[in-house]
């Protein structure tokens, strides 16, 4: 119920009341004057008695509840009469007690936020505050008001500051000066930047730098557990951008950081680069001028002394910035001047350094004059033409390995650096070309591998300053160079690297120079091994280089020929069509984007027939069965990567799925039919193969080329779901009877394949009737197969779909995922496939190379694995916990150690404190001396699991702890008593891991770990003397470290 | 171009860095024991820092794989170890202080049964002898760990840091 207007007139004449009724009142108050009942004149008149009551503390509330009414009123409430009312009436109050002026700022706050406030009232409330009010002796908040005050001041009113002349920046300077609340001074210096743009600063400019440049350095440092959110690096910045805002502060500032550039502490050194840098941006070359030699000297001085990599980067952007400051806009004589007069300096102190280029300063002098090439085209063109000359004739006369090698390193940079110019390339470089491409061509040929190397890197950096021919004789050094097989194998992949960056550069060098070359090598058909080590070393380089339509269009075709040719060929052929198959499809990836190439691909070469009929007859035709699914996953992966180009697959999946399922084709699509019409033995090998058969036991391979077009597929239509069925009765076949290794291995891996398809259409099937229908069927199936009675070939495969189809419900997001999980985790008691089940858990967290990925365009929902661990985790430690069966504690133990690795540190830390304890155990030796006495009547491979188990948990926590060991700080005594025995009598791996968990430990704090230090220490000094050098290293690495924990000069 | 007051020799010949070492077939392999090798012991002190310059002590080429002597008589056996390093100029005054330093470091990671012995490269220093015979001398290098100063600039040196780029 709302008040009367004479109700809320008597309550304010009876202010002052506790706050809490103040607060009422005000509630009252504003509901009426918005309405309109009341007016403002009507509140202060009503306010009279506490307003000019004899207490200051009730002056005090009256005043405050006037200004939480102005602050609660909207903007544009107030008119102008009635704003020069209140302004006169709290400028007046401004010479009140000290306690009542804390609120007279805060309504002064209220009235400049109004809109409809005139110059002349902003004016006087600014001149009454700089009259009346010392502001430092007030509190934060206070002068947080009035800071607040002066900033709508700036940005609403500055056209009316500029009456108040000089005296504003003067007032603004004595208000501030002496500030120490970092809260305070981030708003002040936010305001310097507003204050230098919007009102001259006049004489006072310097006054107003001294204010804010007292502060620099900023050394603050943020309380613990910082209860205001000011980092150090919110003052830093804020600073440096107001000492960076104006032109007028640079006789002020440069000097100031020169000062700071000369002195000890480090940081303050980066601070002062880094703000320079800030300043060169608005500063003229008129402004820097007189500062540049002193400048240049400090700077120079930084990069010599090599204290650091990150001071060496500032000084060098600083001197960078300096540069282009002075090329900056219309230069005077005066500027050009000084710049020539830097850059001579900076030739005459570092070139001599240049001439020995075996020592120290070589590469600190060759940075010092690199960063003035790159900064403006002067100085490039100064610095280039004295240094390139030199550096190529040196690289000739210096035999010696490192000068030569340092030599080649500089002269790449210079001439990498000089090509950013155009003008540069045609005056200074190009006149020098023949003396430094000779320089590099020769390096180039020298016998010593480092100096091949820098050469090559050099002739990467330098490509852009090559003119085309020469790049064309530079493919051509380079390929003979590549094709060398006495050449390193780093050389080789730097070659082509370089190869690869001419080919952006100029593609018909490629084309013309490099392509023949490597496929007159190709055909050369000479079986030794050198041969081969070279034609791989060709496919390789293939790969990279193909990527123009011109290149594709000679290269595809051939190797295509190729392959189908080793293919037809003997079966110790088919090692080499592997190779050509894998060389295609990175060419594939590479150049499909391109829409020339990929009109070339699809619609000329049409790939995807191309890929099938090549299939249909490696698997009539392939003599080693063994290696065949080796073969058909290439082609499979080629098949992938063509059909998802293809924007609507939907018919050719449709009519695949008809031929696989019902053996003819209901409708007739593009590809697919006239694959079917060249070659009328698919329709069986798909329809036979899927449900296997006696008659043409190679047809269920026919697996891999589904696998193409479904996971290939951008999206698959609900027919898709047909297929299922036929892909399970592939997964759990009959028992394999295979005699040889070989080929028992080649059929389980067209199963595992087939797994896999079939959790990727299960994931890729729409939501709907037939998505439902389908896992309904699966999960009847799979479960009828995981029964206790079942053999345990056919319940090895069911878990396998299971563990597969439970990744892809979870990667979808779909609800089903939970009853398959749950099956998952009862089996982890099952004594047969336990341990089985346990490892599959890490299927499914990890990532499969291309199954379910994005690449093969999988229903992937964000945060899957987080999702899937959170609910899983605890569960699983709960069974680790609770059961007796040491078993089945073993397999639990398992299952969270192989999802550990495949997960984001940021969501295993969450859980860091529970799965310690469980890791520990896992640890702990003598659990696992008693599962090794349980296991004698298991499996070999299940008694092998608990050295495996102890392994994959401590190389879980030795990534976990090197990531951050901060959860281990209360663990530490346990950790280091078990790590201990671990380093000694332990098979190696153990022993290194073990090694490599203590290490990471020293990254606690010193106080946590010191009183372990000479337990450690001596303790690993058995592992110093052990029989494994890997060990030994692990160990010296360890204890070195340890030996520093809490030592002078150490941690 | 001059550096600092402090520093006897601010140009000194860089050196490159020798390649990590490359893997064995037998590295992996428990049933093979590994003896100490030269290399082994230079990898130990290859990257202890240079107390003035910002490099380690095989891109000034103070310590050297052809420097570095061990027989070793396999596990339980007795050996030694002797390496020899050579300051960059004659009268450096760091000699001890790097000498000190590779002592300590090979005193850390050496298993007590290998005799250690640092020397000067014959020839290389002015006073030779006398810091050989420092470095020789057991009682006084342990009377040199137990000063904080002097183990502060050691420290300092041996501490692990990222190798700066050629």
């Amino acid at each position: 119920m709302s008040l009367t207007k004479t109700q809320v007139l008597q309550k304010l004449g009876k202010l002052p009341n506790s706050v809490q009724e103040a607060d009422l009142i005000l509630k009252d108050v504003i509901h009426s004057v918005c309405s309109g009942e009341l007016s403002l004149d009507e509140v202060v008149e009503g306010l009279s008695s506490s307003l000019t009551h004899t207490s200051p503390a009730e002056r005090g509330a009256g005043t405050r509840l006037l200004a939480d009414l102005l602050h609660s009123l909207p903007s544009s409430s107030l008119n102008t009469a009635q704003i020069t009312f209140l302004v006169s009436f709290f400028v007046d109050r401004l010479k009140d007690h000290h306690s009542v002026i804390p609120n007279v700022f805060y309504a002064c706050l209220a009235l400049v936020k109004q809109e409809m406030i005139d110059g002349e009232d902003v004016r006087k409330l600014i001149q009454g505050i700089f009259r009346e009010v010392q502001c430092q002796s007030h509190i934060m908040s206070d002068r947080r008001n009035i800071y607040t005050f002066f900033k709508y001041c700036i940005l609403n009113k500055h056209q009316d500051l500029e009456a108040l002349g000089t005296d504003f920046i003067l007032g603004l300077v004595t208000a501030v000066d002496g500030e120490r609340d970092p809260r305070n001074l981030v708003l002040v210096f936010s305001l310097v930047p507003v204050i230098v743009q919007s009102i001259p600063t006049g004489p006072f400019t310097e006054d107003l730098f001294e204010v804010v440049a007292a502060y620099f350095p900023i050394d603050f440092v943020p309380p613990v557990n910082d209860p205001y959110g000011i980092s150090q690096e919110d003052l830093v910045l804020g600073l440096r951008r107001a000492l960076a805002s104006t032109p007028l502060f640079a006789p002020y500032c440069l000097p100031l950081l020169q000062e700071k550039l000369d002195s000890d502490i480090n940081s303050a050194k980066l601070d002062a680069l880094h703000t320079l840098v800030s300043c060169c941006e608005i500063y003229s070359g008129e402004d820097i001028r007189p500062y540049v030699i002193p400048l240049w000297h400090s700077i120079r001085r930084e990069v010599v002394d090599g204290i650091g990599e990150g001071m060496e980067q500032a000084a060098l952007s600083a001197l960078t910035a300096v540069v282009t400051t002075l090329d900056k806009g219309p230069i005077s004589p005066v500027v050009l001047q000084a710049t020539q007069s830097l850059v001579q300096m900076s030739l005459n102190e570092c070139v001599p350094h240049l001439t020995t280029p075996e020592q120290r300063l070589v590469f600190p002098s060759a940075r010092l004059l690199l960063a003035l090439v790159v900064a403006a085209e002067g100085p490039a063109t100064t610095v280039s033409t004295a240094v390139v000359p030199l550096l190529a004739e040196q690289s000739r006369t210096k035999k010696e390995e490192t000068a030569q090698r340092n030599t080649i390193i500089i002269l790449g940079k210079f001439l990498g650096a000089g090509a950013a110019f155009p003008d540069l390339l045609t005056g200074g470089l190009g006149q020098h070309e023949e003396v430094w491409w000779t320089a590099l061509s020769l390096a180039l040929s020298q016998p010593v591998p480092q100096v091949q190397e820098a050469a090559v890197v050099a002739l990467t950096a330098a490509l852009p300053a090559l003119s085309n021919h020469r790049l064309s004789a530079a493919a051509t050094t380079l390929t003979s160079a590549l094709l060398d097989s006495q050449r390193q194998e780093k050389l080789k992949s730097s070659i082509v690297n370089c190869l690869a960056a001419l080919g952006r550069l100029h593609p018909s060098a490629i084309l013309d120079h490099v392509l023949p070359h490597l496929l007159v090598e190709m055909e050369r058909d000479v079986c030794d091994n050198d041969q081969w080590v070279k034609e791989v070393q060709v496919l390789d380089t293939l790969a990279v280089l193909t990527l123009a339509h011109s290149q594709v269009s000679q290269v595809l075709p051939l190797l295509w020929d190729r392959t189908k040719a080793s293919l037809a060929k003997k079966p110790g052929e088919i090692e080499r069509a592997i190779h050509y198959l894998s060389c295609v499809r990175k060419i594939l990836v590479n150049t499909l984007e391109e829409p020339e190439c990929r009109e070339y691909i699809i619609n000329e070469w049409c790939g995807i027939k191309q890929t099938m009929a090549l299939a249909v007859s490696t698997i009539w035709e392939c003599q080693d069965t063994a290696k065949l699914p080796s073969v058909m996953a290439e082609l499979s992966a080629i098949c992938r990567v063509l059909l998802a180009t293809v924007s609507e697959p939907h018919g050719l999946v449709e009519s695949l799925v008809s031929v696989a399922i019902g053996g003819s084709v209901v409708q007739s699509s593009g590809v697919l039919s006239e694959v079917l019409a060249a070659h009328p033995k698919v329709t069986t090998l798909l329809f036979t193969g899927l449900i296997g058969n006696e008659d043409s036991p190679r047809a269920e391979y026919m697996v891999y080329m589904t696998e193409g077009v479904l996971m290939g597929a951008r999206s698959l239509p609900e027919s898709a779901a047909g297929i299922l069925g036929q892909l399970r009765k592939v997964v759990w076949g009959p028992e394999l009877e295979e005699k040889s290794e070989g080929a028992r291995e080649g059929k389980q891996e067209v199963r595992r394949v087939a797994a896999i398809l079939h959790a990727s259409v299960i994931n890729k099937l729409p939501k709907g009737v037939s998505l439902t229908k389908s896992l309904e069927e699966t999960w009847s199936d799979v479960m009828r197969e995981l029964e206790a009675g079942v053999s345990k070939g056919k319940r090895r495969w069911a878990l396998t779909i299971a563990t597969w189809t439970c990744k892809a419900l979870i990667l979808r997001g779909a609800e089903e995922w939970k009853q398959w999980c749950t099956r998952m985790q009862e089996l982890l008691s099952d004594p047969l496939i336990g341990m089985e089940a346990a490892h599959n858990f890490g299927t499914i967290v990890k990532d499969h190379n291309y199954a379910l990925t994005s690449h093969t365009h999988a229903n992937i929902r964000l945060l899957h694995k987080q999702r899937f661990f959170e609910s899983v985790v605890g569960p699983l430690v709960e069974l680790f916990s609770t059961t007796n069966d040491i078993k089945t504690k073993s397999c639990a133990l398992v299952a969270i150690a192989s999802l550990l690795p495949w997960l984001p540190h940021i969501v295993l830390n969450a859980h860091i404190q529970k799965l310690l304890p469980v890791l520990l155990q896992g640890l702990n030796t003598s659990d696992f001396s008693k599962i090794g006495e349980a296991s004698i009547n298991m499996e070999r491979h299940d008694a092998r699991c608990g050295s495996e188990t102890r392994l994959s948990t401590l190389t879980t926590l030795a990534s976990l702890l090197k990531q951050n060991a901060s959860p281990a700080e209360r663990h530490t005594s346990t950790l280091i008593s078990f790590l201990m025995p671990l380093t000694t009598y332990h098979p190696l791996t153990v022993r290194v891991k073990a090694l490599e968990c203590l290490a990471a430990l020293v990254t606690l704090p010193v106080s946590v770990i010191l009183p372990y230090r000479n337990e450690v220490v001596r303790g690993l000094r058995s592992a110093l003397d052990d029989r494994k050098r890997v060990v030994r290293q692990a160990a010296t690495h360890t204890r070195s470290l340890w030996i520093l924990v809490g030592a002078p000069g150490g941690f | 171009m001059s550096g600092q007051g402090g520093l006897e020799n601010i140009n000194p010949q860089v050196y490159s860095r020798a390649a990590i070492r490359p893997e064995g077939p037998n590295d992996w392999n428990d049933d093979v024991p590994d003896l100490f090798d030269a290399r082994e012991i230079f990898d130990l002190i290859r990257h202890i820092r240079d107390p003035e310059h910002p490099l380690s002590l095989e891109e000034l080429n103070v310590v050297e794989e052809s420097a570095c002597e061990v027989e070793d008589m396999g596990e339980g056996g007795q050996g030694k170890v002797v390496v020899h390093f050579t300051p960059t100029i004659p009268h450096c005054s760091m000699a001890s202080l790097i000498g000190l330093s590779i002592r300590l470091k090979l005193l850390q990671t050496l298993p007590a049964r290998l005799k250690v012995d640092v020397r000067i490269t014959p020839g290389t220093h002015a006073s030779e002898l006398a810091i050989n015979k420092q470095l020789a001398d057991k009682e006084r290098v342990a009377a040199a760990v137990e000063n904080p100063q002097l183990l502060e600039v050691t420290n300092k040196c041996l501490a692990p840091h990222q190798a700066s780029p050629a």
